[in-house]
């Protein structure tokens, strides 16, 4: 029993278990022909693009960039990671693969762990651990406004998929960098233009303490970044 | 085919039924072809529901099965899912942003609103 503890992590703090996620800039350009820095953007109904889930609707893209630097993953076995986005009452948001590359026709490359394309499937468990965390340091949810919540899936997008520390540490290796997209549309579609709005984001995963929150801008304030 | 309609084709993934009967009151279909500007586009999930002596369908925002499984969540008897798909074709009157007083499908989210709003 002894040698089966020796190499067992003692945490002190349930604050040491961490799995750290940094925002940034989109780091591919042109996936969807989204410019360098575009963050939000809103476009009317337009042609099929594969893996646009909302392409013939009105629709607001929703996307940025993320590190995931090299770090020991300590204290969990597996873990899921979480996206929440604050977006209006009246609308959905649906997530495209983790990209890691442009592909041809606009269409993304996708970040494969374990041999599989990571997707993400809706959860409104982490929509309100999202809404939790943010009213917990005196913010208020703007009102008409939740977060909608999301954990990393299986392909078909019905199953919240754990991605084992070992798979995460060789996905990671030295350091990982990688683009994510979302397309909100009208809960029920309508004729309408979506008028591009601020979009706070949440990333977290399912076993740690970790979480950041930032704000995606329709227009990037220089020096903010 | 009888004037404004226009035959639509795709995979049937699921049903809206009448919980105290079973009966199909209307169908989700996912369009695999592109058919605008006269129907709907390739890759959308449209609502089939009947009308009079035909039918109608307009586009829903759901993406696949999941929404499906959330409606019979929020909905328990009320959905059923056609698993795997099956072939469906029917011509339909194209209403593309739907009717009037027209039934709001569950839509992933409901949960959490139901809060905001209590």
């Amino acid at each position: 029993m002894a040698a089966e503890n020796a190499h067992s992590v003692k945490l002190n703090s349930p604050y040491q278990k961490e799995f750290v996620i940094h925002p940034r800039l989109p780091y591919v350009n042109g996936i969807f022909d989204l410019g360098p820095n575009t963050l939000i953007a809103s476009h009317p109904p337009h042609g099929r693009i594969t893996e646009h889930l909302h392409d013939h609707l009105h629709h607001m893209h929703i996307r940025y960039g993320f590190e995931i630097p090299r770090q020991p993953l300590t204290g969990f076995d597996a873990s899921a990671l979480e996206v929440a986005m604050l977006v209006k009452t009246a609308h959905r948001v649906d997530c495209n693969p983790i990209f890691v590359d442009r592909g041809p026709g606009s269409e993304g490359i996708c970040l494969k762990i374990a041999g599989q394309d990571v997707h993400w499937v809706h959860n409104e468990e982490v929509g309100k651990k999202a809404t939790k965390l943010y009213e917990s340091t005196g913010r208020r949810l703007p009102k008409g406004y939740y977060f909608s919540g999301f954990r990393t899936s299986d392909v078909d997008e019905r199953e919240v998929w754990y991605y084992s520390r070992e798979e995460l540490l060789r996905a990671i290796g030295h350091g990982l960098r990688a683009d994510q997209h979302f397309q909100a549309t009208w809960r029920e579609p309508r004729d309408e233009p979506i008028e591009p709005y601020a979009v706070t984001i949440c990333l977290s995963d399912s076993e740690t303490y970790f979480h950041t929150f930032f704000q995606l801008q329709p227009t990037i304030t220089l020096g903010a970044f | 085919m009888p004037n404004g309609f226009i035959p639509l084709s795709g995979d049937l993934l699921g049903h809206r039924l009448d919980p105290a009967t079973g009966k199909v009151e209307a169908e989700i279909v996912w369009v695999r072809n592109e058919n605008r500007p006269t129907g709907p586009a390739e890759n959308a999930f449209v609502l089939v529901e009947p009308n009079g002596s035909g039918s109608r369908a307009r586009y829903i925002s759901w993406i696949n099965y999941f929404d499906l499984e959330y409606a019979e969540h929020r909905q328990p008897g009320r959905w059923a899912l056609v698993e795997p798909a099956q072939s469906f074709r029917q011509d339909v009157q194209w209403q593309p942003f739907g009717w009037s007083q027209q039934q709001v499908v569950p839509t992933i989210g409901d949960a959490i609103l139901d809060n905001l709003t209590s």
